[in-house]
């Protein structure tokens, strides 16, 4: 943290989504271009890379959270630091696609922000065999929520990097737009959570 | 510094002490041995690490308390940095009965302290109450703000901020402010009370100062006792614990391990919990005959076991048990392979199971044996049922269903029959497979090496086709082996069903020939129908032999006339139509009509011996003419009775038909039809038989010609002996009638009736002759006139004395014969008229001078003007 001045502005995502459904495979996948075909239920992983985002060298800090209901609790302590979410659902099972309905809420109630930076992910569009989720359902409801809505292969990485990319840019545009007293960032911060804390 | 490791990646973040994690980044060594160190939060966890590629590595955490970076060092590229950090914490509840994975702090967590602590924790230290306050500020942001601090009122970087966050964010700036005082206060009263505090407590001071001393005292003594070994000993206590503590480290990490373990197991119960029910399913399955479904299943458990996961005493038990399914299962298919009789189908079906059952032998082989086996074994245990049963039982053998058809079949043709039949099933199968084996379309690997085995199976089992067609059909000797005797055969009716049975074996030579066999194979059954084709041409020609011989019974003496061949009878136009007839059969059954067989008149041995059959069927001709004399003799005896009424043919119409004519017409008829089959029917013969394409017959139609020739010879013999006996023999008789006497005779009053008579034998028998055949009558009546004039010439050469008018009367009779039968006089015939004239005395000056002699000369010649015609005119049309 000590040489703050050369240190690449930093963009939090987290990944959110219901088990299984592929968040750390997407998260792995665009750091390290690997996939895992084993399924090992995540707790709470940390990833943070340098990354080139239009020509400008930024950092990606990304929070694979987990899916299992067991660590449901703790959710809300990640959400409220992330700036920007991957909400993930596999387009093979019907009830991850309906569970994004109670992440998409629990993000917003958490960050109390309609226009969060916020992307819909359609994961494991190579298994287009095993189809449970139509396009058409997904790309209304991403309308309904005016967010987008990507399908991914974290198998075939097809739209991985635009998935993080995307995100990344709204973040940036979200942070221009309030960038106003940009020059403290943790003053502002300290004010917003003294008004949470007040509240 | 490129090279060194780079931590960007930590899964999970955070957890208590034993927390396993996965560390990713980048140049995180090149092996284990080159990663030399690893910190977590401060703390060195290269003990428990595992590193996995230069991108990962696997380690579990140890008492990391805090948040900090994860430092990954190596020989390669030393020390490196993180982007993600690692938090510790305990589990709050960890206590002295509870279970932990990692050695716990008791200066923190344990003993008296920390219970103070607790104690202390209640106390406030502002004895500010911390009722309502049930909003926990979140620690995670406490950390953020603090990163360096603690909210422990007994830790070194306590943060006195962190504290009031976390206990009294919702207290109000007064209650605050009151709080402080109170401990300002507490503060005071401490560092002022010094004095007053000893003050109140001086006896417990001195109680101290006592057991101080005493300890001392113990001490010393103790020293004076042990020696300087005080802390060696304590050293010892030291070993000792570290060691139990060790034991017992290492007994939680048993445990954990072993729940571990469990867990794993369950997991892999529920993936494998198909394996279990595995034996028991495939054994249903295999007692279904649903191999399919057993496969699969042993296929399906074979790749589950394959797994290391399933390297385990308990999967490798199951697996002993699914591999004697497995091997029962093989053996049943096995014993299906080679059941009998095999059905190709289904054999490739269980082929394509026992491949991917992964059978130890080669099951194509097995199966291709069986029906070598079951090939050769059913061929021969159908000849052994046919060859030994004698033609009674042979019926009741027979399959029902074929039973009306077949009962009045001889034995040989239900086996050809039998044996065709099975060849034409079961060969092709055989043929079939074994050509998919060695062209690799069966899910075996061919064994090349076996081609040459295969090939002398394959020649063997038509090798005994052949071997029992023929030691059934052919007579006996022509097999080349003796293992197989055919014990009664019934040759004589089996001539007639040769060519039955040689159409079931064209049926299945053709059958054949569809496998595209190699030639060698196809020789062999060539051969077989060559043989059985020679045996039955022989047959066939032996039969029509029989045939022409026993054409005699067919005359009936009907005759037509003929051009100049004179009356014949139907029997040489029949004898035509049956060598014809026969011959067109055996061209078309024999000689034509082969499918890829070889032509049988290409081999010169059997031209001859065709050449022969025909002959000796020509000939047979002849034979039966002959017959018809020695027949005819007892025809003629029976009839002779009625000779006198037997009316001569006249020479427009025919013999009344179904009448038998006399014997002497018979013989007539006979010469006739000689000579017409002789000039007309055999070189028809002949010709339709080139035209048929039969090799060059004159050879035959020459012996036929001769055999002929030497029947006619006989029938003319014996024609005209019995032509001339009966007129040659009454001259004598009527010659003395009334008991003439050349000496003593009267004078001559006309010729003598047996001059007369004779004429008039003569006549008789040109009449008969020319009514047959006018060709005939000039050689007929030369041996019969020849025989009268030597039977003229004995008697006169008998008479001792003539008187004058014996002369006369002599040389009158002898003139009128000359007269008559001059036309007919020829060589021998007029020397013996002269030498008979020389015997009588006078003859030539009576017959030039006594004008009584020509007077009676021309009044018989007038007398006998019609007979004298006759004699004239029949010699006259002839000439
Ligand atoms: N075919 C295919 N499989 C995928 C894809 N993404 C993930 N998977 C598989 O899905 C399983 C679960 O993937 P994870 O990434 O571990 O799921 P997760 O969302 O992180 O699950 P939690 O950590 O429990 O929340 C794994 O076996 C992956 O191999 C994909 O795009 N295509
Ligand atoms: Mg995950």
């Amino acid at each position: 943290m000590s040489p703050k001045t050369t240190t690449p502005s930093l963009h939090k995502v987290i990944m959110v989504g219901s088990g299984g459904v592929g968040k750390s495979a997407l998260t792995l996948q665009f750091m390290y271009d690997e996939f895992v075909e084993d399924y090992e239920p995540t707790k709470a992983d940390s990833y943070r890379k340098k990354v080139v985002l239009d020509g400008e060298e930024v950092q990606i800090d990304i929070l694979d959270t987990a899916g299992q209901e067991d660590y449901a609790a703790i959710r809300d302590n990640y959400f409220r630091s992330g700036e920007g979410f991957l909400c993930v659902f596999s387009i093979t099972e019907s009830d991850s696609f309906q569970a994004t309905q109670e992440f998409r809420e629990q993000i917003l109630r958490v960050k109390g922000d309609q226009s969060v930076p916020f992307v819909l992910v359609g994961n494991k569009s190579d298994l287009e065999d095993r189809r449970k989720v139509s396009k058409e359902d997904a790309e209304n409801r991403a309308a309904e929520w005016g967010v987008p809505y990507v399908e991914t292969s974290a198998k075939t990485r097809t739209n991985v990097d635009k998935v993080f990319f995307d995100l990344m840019r709204e973040i940036r545009v979200r942070k221009d737009v309030e960038g106003g007293d940009k020059d403290a960032p943790n003053k502002h911060k300290k004010r917003k959570k003294l008004k949470c804390s007040i509240l | 510094m490129s090279g060194a490791p780079l931590v960007t990646g930590m899964s999970p973040k955070e957890g208590p002490p034993g927390t396993k994690v996965t560390i990713r980044g980048e140049r995180l060594g090149k092996s284990q041995s080159d990663l030399i160190g690893l910190d977590i939060c401060g703390v060195n966890c290269l003990l428990t690490s595992e590193w996995v590629s230069p991108n990962k590595i696997l380690a579990r955490t140890l008492l990391c308390k805090t948040k900090g970076d994860i430092v990954v060092i190596t020989r390669s590229g030393g020390v490196g940095a993180s982007t993600v950090q690692f938090r510790g914490y305990l589990e709050a509840s960890v206590g002295p009965t509870k279970e932990s994975p990692v050695w716990v702090d008791e200066t923190v967590s344990v003993g008296p302290r920390p219970l103070s602590m607790t104690a202390y924790q209640q106390e406030d230290p502002l004895q500010i109450s911390v009722e309502g306050n049930d909003k926990k500020f979140p620690v995670e942001e406490l950390l953020e703000l603090f990163p360096e601090g603690s909210g422990n009122l007994r830790s070194e970087n306590f943060v006195p901020a962190w504290f009031l966050l976390e206990n009294h964010h919702a207290t109000s700036f007064d209650d605050l402010k009151l709080g402080l005082n109170f401990l300002g206060r507490k503060v005071g009263s401490q560092t002022e009370g010094k004095l007053s505090f000893l003050k109140e407590n001086i006896s417990s001071v001195i109680d101290q100062l006592d057991a101080l001393i005493a300890l001392k005292e113990k001490c010393d003594k103790y020293r004076t006792k042990h020696g300087s070994s005080f802390v060696a000993q304590i050293d010892d206590a030291i070993g000792v614990s570290e060691r139990e503590a060790g034991k017992l480290f290492q007994g939680v990490l048993a445990k954990k391990d072993r729940a571990d373990m469990t867990r794993n197991a369950l997991n892999g119960y529920q993936r494998f919990k198909f394996l279990f029910s595995l034996p028991g399913t495939m054994e249903k399955s295999i007692q279904k005959e649903e191999f399919d479904q057993a496969i699969n299943d042993y296929s399906r458990a074979k790749a589950l076991f394959e797994q290391p996961e399933t390297d385990k005493p308990i999967f490798r038990k199951f697996q002993k048990e699914v591999e004697t399914r497995a091997y029962k299962l093989r053996e049943t298919l096995r014993n299906k392979l080679v059941e009998k009789p095999p059905k190709i189908e289904e054999q490739r079906a269980i082929l394509d199971y026992l491949m991917t059952l992964q059978c130890d032998y080669d099951p194509a082989w097995v199966c291709l044996a069986c029906h070598f086996e079951f090939l050769t074994n059913s061929m021969k245990n159908c000849f052994q049922q046919f060859s030994s049963m004698d033609s009674q039982n042979a019926n009741t053998a027979k399959t029902p269903s074929k039973q009306d058809h077949q009962n009045a079949l001889p034995n040989q043709v239900v086996f050809v029959e039998n044996l065709c039949e099975l060849f034409s099933t079961y060969f092709p199968d055989f043929w079939h497979l074994s050509q998919d084996y060695f062209g690799g379309k069966l899910p075996v690997k061919p064994n090349l090496s076996k081609q040459a085995e295969m090939k002398k199976m394959m020649i063997s089992t038509v090798q005994l086709f052949g071997t029992l067609v023929t030691s059934c059909l052919l007579p006996s000797g022509s097999a080349n082996t003796d293992e197989f005797e055919w014990q009664e055969k019934a040759s004589e009716s089996m001539s007639e069903w040769l060519q039955h049975c040689l159409g079931f074996i064209k049926d299945t030579y053709t059958d054949f020939l569809s496998l595209d066999p190699p030639k060698e194979m196809i020789e062999i059954l060539r051969n077989l129908l060559f043989q059985i084709r020679c045996y039955s041409l022989e047959i066939m020609l032996h039969q029509l032999s029989t045939e022409v011989a026993d054409l005699y019974k067919q005359e009936t003496w009907s005759s037509e006339p003929m051009g100049d061949h004179g009356f014949v009878t139907p029997l040489p136009a029949k004898f035509e139509t049956v060598i014809i007839n026969a011959s067109k059969v055996i061209k078309e059954t024999l000689l034509q009509k082969y499918n890829e067989e070889r032509p049988l008149l290409n081999n010169e041995e059997v031209k001859n011996r065709m050449r022969e059959g025909m002959g000796n069927a020509l000939s047979a001709f002849a034979d039966s003419l002959e017959l018809l004399i020695s027949q005819n003799r007892g025809v003629s005896q029976f009839h002779s009775s009625q000779k006198s009424s037997m009316t001569l043919p006249l020479k427009d119409g025919g013999l009344r038909s179904g009448l038998p004519t006399s014997q002497t017409a018979s013989l007539l008829l006979i010469l006739n039809n000689c000579s017409y089959t002789k000039v007309v029917i055999l070189p028809q013969i002949y010709k339709a038989l080139v035209k048929l394409g039969y090799p060059d017959m004159s050879e035959a139609v020459e012996k036929a010609r001769i055999a002929i020739n030497g029947v006619e010879n006989l029938t003319f013999a014996k024609y005209t002996e019995m032509k001339y006996e009966p007129v040659v023999g009454q001259i004598e008789q009527s010659m003395n009638a009334g008991r003439f006497d050349w000496e003593k005779c009267g004078e001559p009053v006309g010729v003598r009736p047996y001059i007369t008579k004779t004429i008039l034998g003569m006549i008789e028998v040109i009449a008969e002759v020319t009514a047959v055949s006018e060709k005939l009558v000039t050689t007929v009546m030369t041996q019969v006139i020849e025989s009268v004039c030597e039977e003229l010439t004995r008697l006169f050469s008998c008479i001792a004395k003539f008187s004058e008018n014996g002369a006369m009367q002599a040389t009158l009779d002898m003139a009128a014969f000359q007269d008559a039968v001059s036309g007919f006089l020829v060589g021998n015939s007029i020397n013996l008229v002269n030498e008979t004239f020389s015997l009588i005395p006078r003859s030539k000056e009576m017959l030039r001078s006594s004008r009584r002699i020509q007077h009676l000369l021309d009044e018989h010649r007038s007398k006998t003007k019609m007979q004298y015609q006759c004699l004239i005119s029949s010699n006259t049309t002839k000439l």
